[in-house]
């Protein structure tokens, strides 16, 4: 857990999202903003959200079951079409719910 | 063959999404001899290409099916087939870019489209018109952008049939190709 909760590595959490975003799907940061559609605009796919939860994980220093990202998407985002659905911003969520769950740094 | 349907078993999370699907071509050599009754053949170079589909059904599992062109045999006969590959796999990121490592085994039969032996042991009307053998693999795989991919596919193929009426003799081979692939859509 990074002593901080706002930051990841030392960068503020919705940069480090972005860089992860713009690394695991091969495009250009600047095209990462809170609003794109990852999979509808950005072209991710499920093997992509593993990598994206493996890596928050890593940053985070907490286990996150993959099932749990399954959960958040169903919770936040319920009835309504993924493919447009999920966006930059959902993913910020996802890792402050993290950070949450997580609890404060021992 | 209940792993493999374990294994493509789809996750209800993805389904409410639809199951991923993709298409591309893939090309390459093959090095492979026939072997069977304690003697094998030496081995020859040969060529193979064709498309495959596929689809992911959760987080990992990926099914797939080729239709190859494929040259098989050893030493002086050389077997050319197309052959049908079922694939399953599973694919893990490798957290570093786009890089994704994917295993998969298989069942594929392949049917005779030509024969050529240079040998008087060896006849090619005693070919088989079918045969089935195993494949193993592994693929090293990175993304393009917007899904598209390429890859490098290493195969190792174990003949389960003779290719043979008259002879205990089935082909085992390794095969280099390299791909690339679209995403198709949503089913």
């Amino acid at each position: 857990m990074p002593d901080d909760p706002s930051l990841v590595g030392g960068r503020e959490l919705r940069t480090f999202v972005r860089e992860v975003i713009a690394d695991v799907l091969m495009v250009a940061p600047e095209a990462v903003t809170p609003d794109s559609r990852l999979v509808a605009d950005l072209g991710a796919e499920s093997i992509d959200f593993l990598d994206l939860i493996f890596r928050i994980e890593e940053a985070l220093g907490v286990k996150i079951p993959p099932d749990r990202w399954s959960q958040f998407v169903a919770e936040r985002l319920p009835d309504r079409n993924l493919v447009t659905a999920i966006t930059t911003e959902t993913v910020v969520e996802f890792a402050e719910r993290e950070i949450r769950l997580a609890g404060p740094p021992a | 063959l209940v792993p493999i349907v374990a294994l493509l078993a789809a996750s209800p999370a993805l389904a409410q999404n639809g199951l991923e699907t993709f298409l591309g071509v893939l090309g390459g050599a093959t090095v492979g001899d026939m072997s069977g009754g304690g003697i094998s053949t030496d081995s020859r170079w040969g060529g193979t290409a064709g498309l495959f589909v596929g689809l992911r059904t959760n987080w990992y599992a990926v099914g797939s099916i080729e239709v190859s062109w494929i040259q098989k045999g050893g030493e002086r006969t050389r077997l050319d087939y197309i052959e049908v590959p079922v694939l399953a796999g599973a694919t893990i990121p490798a957290m570093t870019g786009s890089l994704r490592f994917r295993g998969y085994v298989g069942i594929a039969p392949a049917f005779k489209i030509g024969c050529r032996s240079d040998t008087v042991l060896l006849d090619c009307d005693d070919v088989k018109n079918t045969e089935w053998s195993l494949p193993l693999g592994f693929m090293v795989l990175t993304r393009l952008g917007r899904g598209q991919f390429i890859g490098l596919d290493l195969r190792y193929s174990l003949g389960l049939s003779d290719v043979f009426e008259n002879a205990e003799l089935g082909n085992r081979s390794l095969q280099f190709r390299g791909l690339i692939g679209m995403p198709l859509g949503r089913s």
